[in-house]
């Protein structure tokens, strides 16, 4: 299991998380993960995302609804997000 | 004190010439016409307001006591049950939206007997709910729809129909949207009902279709954000799950009732059936999965309350595993029977056959044991043993699994889609413990089983990787097998949670739970052979006086509400 992260990340940090992330999800996909590509083209349905917003739960210590990864459905858009998610839940 | 009240009615209404006399409601099955006059009486004595929260004028406060109203119904007729509980159904996602102008609206029509359906699925699309194409795209003063839903329960005869209507062209989780529609308010011409289809179980229902030709709904049809309608939905659904595995109960009440009285009059060789321990065995097999089916109900029912962001995974369980134990039930039953159940001529018994058609279709409905396994699976790793609660501590599940314990009031905006623990199931340890400290029947060391079980399912849980698409089979195997240990955990937990009824009949040396951890440890694959003798003790108690009303907590008519 992925160790929570403590610290500052940065957008480019988070981006690559989720980038890998993405990629263990989907172990066949033989070309890189675009993080403007939306999730649910690589197979992460309503459904998947359950546990992939679980995932970003234990990584970043906040709390992730899995709605968030329906509003925000690009790796890139879902970084941003989170960050400042991040920094609100811990301010 | 009203469910009494509604027992008694029912047991009235069940009378030959009453409107749930066996044989009219048989009539109605064969000649596939809507059980109207039982439905109507249903609304006479005022059971939608059951269907309708007390936040909203309704009498809808706790969940166990509707289910023990629609279980009421359903152990007569099935078809009945679900005809006229349709209506909570239909109107969950208004009730789950928090808009309480439109529910108090909704709330209205349900009490005044309106009909209102659930208009999900579209013709070819499957289970999939972001496959729907009806669309709704805004007009001048609304929103205009256009597309089919079919097939859909009490589509025709229902005013309202509550439809997931595409909103955005691309679809996706946030393409979708929740609509109210007063087919009585839409223009006419603009609303065409689908013929109703012919069905091997239910046959007397409105399982039809509707398909709005641009229809005009007003802006306020629309219920909750525009996006915003797989959550609702999905949530909607935690509840409506749960009444289904009520409809279940029903129909494996009335399926026990048959069993016994087959066994006490039919005679072999001179003797009577049930001298036949295999006989017993059967039967008391069907017995225990009867109680496991309630034990897990109850739970559930009460978690709505007590843990309602756990609901995503405790609906799915209870609706997969609920109706898959009374199926098994069912077949046990019709083993017994024989013949009989299914000779439509012969008194009594011919209604078997027409019990296991009608609840063959709840297993279907609201999501198939398929689909709420996969729902599970997918949940599975947030799940793993260990992995940081992220909700505050509630009260302990042994206090609100407690009979007469007060109820913390429904609130909607707790249901959530991602259940992060599993409080039930969580228990386990505990309770095992209270009950090693005051064993019965030897029922500690199946519990102790269970507990190994259970440690096994939750190491290979933490080497669960979710992967994205179709839910490899392996992990479906393995989220049935949390389903046992959720079912065995809610069993453990009701015992301890209930010490004044431990000398009662079916509870004296811990025999239903004896009963059901068998029932579990089989389920698991770790049968303990010490168990089987169990089976027999509830064939003879289904014999007895006691068998009258196999319930945990006795008759609904000695639960005063």
């Amino acid at each position: 299991m992925t160790q929570p992260v403590s610290g500052p990340i940065t957008l480019d940090e988070l981006q690559s998380w989720l980038v890998e992330r993405v990629g263990e999800y989907v172990p066949d996909l033989d070309e890189k993960v675009d993080p403007n590509q939306e999730l649910g083209e690589y197979g992460l349905d309503s459904v998947a995302v359950v546990a992939f917003a679980a995932d970003v739960e234990d990584w970043l210590g906040i709390r992730v609804e899995p709605s968030a990864v329906w509003d925000h459905p690009t790796v890139t858009q879902l970084a941003k997000f989170l960050l400042t998610e991040r920094e609100q839940q811990a301010a | 004190m009203r469910r009494a009240e509604f027992v008694r009615e029912v047991d009235r209404w069940s009378k030959p010439d009453g409107p749930f006399d066996a044989a009219l409601l048989t009539a109605y099955d064969d000649a596939e016409s809507f059980p109207g006059a039982a439905c109507a009486v249903l609304d006479r004595w005022g059971l939608p307001a059951y269907y309708v929260p007390a936040q909203y004028g309704g009498r809808l406060a706790r969940f166990d006591e509707m289910h023990a109203l629609l279980r009421k119904v359903a152990s007569e007729d099935v078809t009945v049950a679900v005809a006229h509980g349709k209506t909570f159904l239909g109107a969950a996602s208004v009730w789950v939206s928090g808009d309480d102008g439109a529910a108090a609206q909704l709330a209205r029509h349900v009490m005044a007997g309106e009909a209102v359906a659930w208009g999900l699925t579209e013709p070819d699309r499957g289970s999939d709910l972001l496959a729907g194409e009806l669309t709704a795209t805004r007009d001048a003063s609304g929103w205009c729809l256009s597309g089919r839903k079919w097939p859909v329960n009490n589509a025709t005869r229902g005013r309202f129909v509550c439809v997931l209507a595409r909103t955005d062209p691309g679809g996706g989780a946030r393409g979708f949207s929740v609509f109210l529609v007063d087919k009585q308010a839409a223009s006419s011409g603009s609303v065409r009902h689908l013929p109703k289809m012919p069905t091997h179980g239910i046959r007397g229902a409105d399982i039809s279709g509707v398909e709005f030709r641009d229809t005009h709904v007003p802006a306020d049809a629309l219920i909750g954000t525009v996006g915003g309608g797989l959550e609702l939905v999905l949530k909607a659904l935690q509840l409506t799950r749960m009444a289904c595995a009520a409809l279940s109960l029903g129909a494996g009440d009335h399926a026990l009732r048959l069993a016994r009285r087959f066994l006490s009059e039919r005679r072999l060789h001179g003797r009577p059936f049930s001298d036949l321990p295999h006989a017993r065995g059967v039967a008391g097999r069907a017995v225990a999965r009867l109680l496991l089916a309630e034990a897990v109900s109850y739970a559930a029912a009460r978690a709505a309350h007590e843990v309602p962001e756990e609901l995503s995974v405790v609906s799915a369980i209870t609706k997969a595993l609920v109706p898959t134990l009374i199926q098994g039930q069912l077949r046990l039953v019709g083993e017994l029977l024989g013949a009989r159940g299914f000779l439509t001529g012969v008194e009594g018994y011919g209604g078997f056959a027409k019990i296991e058609r009608d609840h063959q279709v709840v297993s279907i409905f609201d999501g198939s044991t398929w689909v709420n396994r996969s729902a599970l699976a997918s949940s599975l790793p947030i799940l793993r043993p260990g992995r940081r609660p992220a909700t505050a501590a509630g009260r302990p599940v042994h206090e609100w699994l407690r009979q007469d314990a007060d109820l913390t009031p429904v609130d909607p905006l707790r249901l959530g889609v991602m259940a992060r623990g599993n409080t039930v199931l969580n228990s386990l340890d505990d309770s095992v413990a209270r009950l090693a400290a005051d064993p019965r029947g030897g029922a500690d060391h199946l519990a102790t089983r269970l507990l190994d079980a259970f440690g096994e399912v939750g190491g290979d849980i933490a080497r669960l990787r979710p992967v994205a698409g179709p839910v490899p089979t392996a992990t479906m195997r393995l989220a049935e097998r949390y389903e046992w240990c959720f079912a065995g955990a809610a069993a453990l937990a009701l015992w301890g949670a209930n010490p004044k009824h431990h000398d009662r009949h079916v509870w004296r040396e811990a025999l239903w739970l004896r009963g059901c951890l068998a029932l579990v440890l089989e389920g698991l694959g770790a049968p303990a052979p010490e168990a089987t003798g169990v089976f027999d003790e509830l064939g003879r108690l289904l014999l007895s006086d006691e068998g009258t009303h196999v319930s945990l907590f006795g008759t609904s008519s000695e639960v005063s509400a």
